[in-house]
């Protein structure tokens, strides 16, 4: 079965099935087309022969006459007299019936002639049987009568009836049905029939007239044998069918051999297709031809080459692109690890609760925080988002936590400090990038909440009753597009238990399945019923919200929120 | 295709072969030789001349005894024979010649009598040549011309040389040259056949009927050379 999947395998069977039936027809029709020929032949040479015969023969008797030894007379004197045969023979055809006897009864004629043509004729008519097909040749007169038949069949006579039956047939009287047909059919220049002789044998007869002085004298017969040329013709058919098989043997073997030679570089490129299939990227086939195959293995050889160094090419970018990645996510989490983690953030200090949430997406963002005391009783707080991602907003956001911590001093509104970080991030900031930042201060003796606001949404406040506010803005745009902008500071007055919710776009713009966004109206939704809850408790609530609003979708964006509760003095002092 | 060729070769073979035969066979074809003389070409009975009795020389007349004496002795011979119960008298005459087996050229006969002669006439016909040196030949023929038994000189086996045969195994043959057969056939009290050959030689040859049981069975030929 393997085997006849073999391309060279198919394409040998086609061609040798092709070439079987062609030859076989071949066959058929040169079988054919030669046993008609040689029939034709056989036929041919028959009434040749038999003309030949013939004229022969009446030449003879012509010369017989003009040289004196028969009159023309005497010739034709058909009369016969029976043959006396020896008493030991007749002895021997003692259980012979009458009519058999008749049949084989010899005779002379009157004149005597057939002596004489024995002594004549004889050589003659034994020349044809020099051919192995001719079984008999010989002369008849018009009754029938052959006066000298082959030496053949003129063997001694034995008394044995069978044999001499067979062996001596000269000197009788034909009469039976083809010799009858023979004789009359004189006037025709030849005539061919199948005679089933007394003796058993098949044969074709031919006859043809013989003329003495321009007389119908008889007639010349000669007989082939069919046996011979049924012989001779299915030799023949063996030698086709002999000649055809060896033919055939060769062939299938020729076709085998160029078929597979033909096909070895095929076979071999499909070799190397495997070998390069199993992860052999070095493999390059051997052109051994010119051919298509040769253009295929050419092409094959160039497409494995082209197909080693790009992965060689992708498997050294995707390791230096992991490099830069994995040094990027260090320095990530190292800037995240200078945002303050640890809760609660102040555990001496009663007065504040704060609590800050910082879930950063897949790519590195630029989402940050930060919360100090600036002295004893102020405690700064911010919250800030960079434009874009990946590295330079990583990079920048980095930048601005530093700046925002360095530029704060003791006794500066939020505004001076805002206005500063911008002036310095405006400063080198050649690929105009921005960020937003909302910076709050609060007196935590008083409750005095003063902020600024540099293009950032604008937190809630979240009153102790239980309603929520957003908190009036300032004067905003981002840090980083206009060194000159002169930001503004709000101050508002923070009750006990009142806090303050600050969050970025991350929050507001998280999306569901159907890319429909968290949205403020729920943000709010939680935030009022979130009374009396603590920094943390609010925090986890409305991450908790999101994590099942987006139900496994990718987070897009960092998702930062803090919650600062005012808790006052009176806690230190109780 | 190659098969057709050579069956064509074969066919025009076998046509020459049978144009052949027809111009050789219908030329020369019997008469060739004359009794004890060497073959030649032409058609010399021609020039055969019958001696009537009134012309014949006295040393015709002398060999015309002896031939009369051994016919004598061969009919005598032949029905001793059948007396004897030998042969009958069926045999003695019967007319069918079968040819010689191998087959030779010219053909020999043997008949249901042959084997007698051999024996007999043959050392009958050789005492009378022997006798006579002047004589070419002493045979016994039948009436169809039919020598069964030949001068022992004339009698040696087939040697394959065709000339030679010709001339000295003439033994079982029919006679079918015109003298040959005329002497056969002869049953007045003889026939002297006379032949000029081309070298002006004269060839005479003298047959007179055998008769046994008062049947015509054939002649006793004897030849010789006149003015030689």
């Amino acid at each position: 079965m393997k085997m006849l999947k073999k391309l060279s395998f198919r394409l040998a069977l086609i061609i040798i099935v092709i070439m079987v039936v062609v030859l076989v027809l071949f066959a058929i029709y040169l079988a054919h087309d030669q046993t008609q020929a040689m029939q034709k032949l056989l036929m041919h040479k028959g009434i040749t022969c038999a003309k030949t015969g013939a004229t022969v023969m009446g030449k003879m008797f012509d010369t017989i006459i003009d040289n004196g030894f028969f009159t023309l007379d005497e010739v034709f004197d058909l009369a016969l007299i029976p043959i006396e045969l020896p008493e030991k023979i007749v002895n021997g055809y003692q259980n012979i019936n009458r009519e058999q006897l008749a049949a084989v009864q010899k005779f002379n004629y009157v004149t005597g002639l057939d002596s004489y043509l024995d002594s004549v004729i004889l050589e003659i008519q034994d020349q044809f049987l020099e051919d192995p097909e001719v079984i008999y040749a010989g002369m008849l007169d018009k009754n029938g009568y052959l006066p000298t038949h082959n030496s053949k069949y003129s063997r001694k006579l034995t008394g044995d009836f069978a044999y001499d039956l067979k062996n001596n047939r000269t000197k009788r009287v034909y009469r039976d049905p083809a010799a009858l047909k023979a004789i009359r059919s004189m006037d025709q220049p030849y005539y061919i029939q199948t005679y089933h002789r007394d003796t058993g044998e098949v044969m074709w007869d031919f006859t043809s007239p013989v003329y003495v002085k321009g007389r119908h004298w008889g007639i010349f017969r000669i007989g082939f044998s069919m046996e011979n040329t049924q012989k001779a013709i299915s030799a023949l058919k063996w030698k086709v069918i002999l000649v055809m098989g060896s033919l055939l043997i060769i062939l299938v073997f020729a076709v085998g051999q160029s078929s597979s030679l033909m096909m070895r570089p095929l076979r071999e490129l499909s070799q190397g297709v495997q070998q390069v299939a199993k992860g052999d990227l070095t493999f390059q086939q051997k052109i051994t031809s010119n051919d298509e195959v040769g253009d295929l293995a050419k092409a094959f050889n160039k497409m494995v080459t082209d197909l080693d160094s790009y992965i060689k090419k992708l498997t050294q970018t995707t390791s230096e692109k992991e490099k830069i990645e994995s040094e990027l996510r260090i320095a990530h989490d190292i800037q995240m690890g200078i945002l303050p983690k640890i809760f609660p953030a102040f555990p001496d200090r009663k007065e504040i609760d704060i609590h800050a949430l910082i879930v950063p997406a897949k790519e590195v963002g630029g989402d940050f925080y930060d919360f100090f005391f600036i002295d004893e009783h102020h405690l700064c707080f911010t919250i800030g988002d960079v434009s874009g991602k990946g590295v330079p907003a990583s990079l920048l956001m980095a930048v601005t936590t530093t700046l925002i911590r360095a530029k704060t001093a003791v006794g500066m509104s939020p505004h001076e400090i805002l206005s500063k970080v911008n002036a310095d991030l405006c400063a080198d900031n050649p690929s105009s990038m921005f960020v937003t930042v909302f910076l709050g201060i609060l007196d935590v003796r008083t409750g005095e909440f003063a902020y600024s606001n540099g293009g950032h949404n604008i937190p809630y406040l979240l009153l102790r009753n239980g309603t929520i506010k957003v908190l009036e803005n300032t004067a905003t745009l981002v840090l980083g597009l206009e060194s000159n902008f002169r930001f503004q500071t709000r101050k508002i007055d923070l009750n006990l238990n009142d806090g303050i919710y600050l969050y970025t776009d991350g929050v507001s713009e998280a999306m569901d399945r159907n890319k429909e966004l968290f949205s403020t109206e729920r943000l709010e939704d939680i935030l009022k019923s979130s009374a009396n809850q603590s920094s943390q408790e609010i925090n986890l609530k409305i991450y908790g919200r999101l994590e099942n609003y987006m139900n496994d979708e990718p987070q897009f964006d960092d998702i930062t929120m803090v919650s600062l509760k005012y808790l006052g003095t009176y806690h230190s002092e109780s | 295709m190659i098969l057709n060729h050579r069956l064509d070769l074969t066919h025009l073979f076998y046509r020459g072969v049978m144009i052949l035969i027809l111009l050789v066979s219908s030329v020369p074809l019997f008469g060739q030789d004359i009794e004890g003389a060497p073959r030649h070409q032409g058609r010399r009975w021609n020039q055969r001349q019958i001696v009537s009795s009134g012309d014949l020389t006295s040393f015709d007349k002398a060999v015309l005894k002896i031939a009369k004496k051994a016919a004598e002795e061969c009919a005598r011979a032949l029905e001793t024979a059948i007396d004897k119960g030998i042969k009958t008298e069926k045999e003695i005459f019967c007319p069918l010649y079968f040819p010689v087996m191998p087959l030779t050229s010219p053909r020999k006969f043997v008949t249901f009598y042959d084997d007698y002669t051999d024996t007999v006439i043959t050392s009958i016909v050789d005492r009378y040549l022997d006798r006579n040196p002047d004589l070419a030949y002493v045979t016994l023929v039948d009436r169809n011309g039919y020598a069964p038994s030949h001068n022992a000189k004339y009698s040696q086996p087939i040697s394959g040389n065709s000339e030679k045969d010709f001339q000295y195994s003439r033994s079982k043959r029919i006679f079918n040259d015109i003298a040959g057969y005329m002497s056969g056939r002869n049953r007045e009290s003889f026939l002297l056949q006379i032949y000029f050959r081309d070298t002006g030689e004269r060839l005479a040859d003298l047959s007179v009927p055998v008769w046994v049981k008062g049947r015509h069975w054939g002649s006793l030929r004897v030849g010789y050379l006149i003015g030689g």
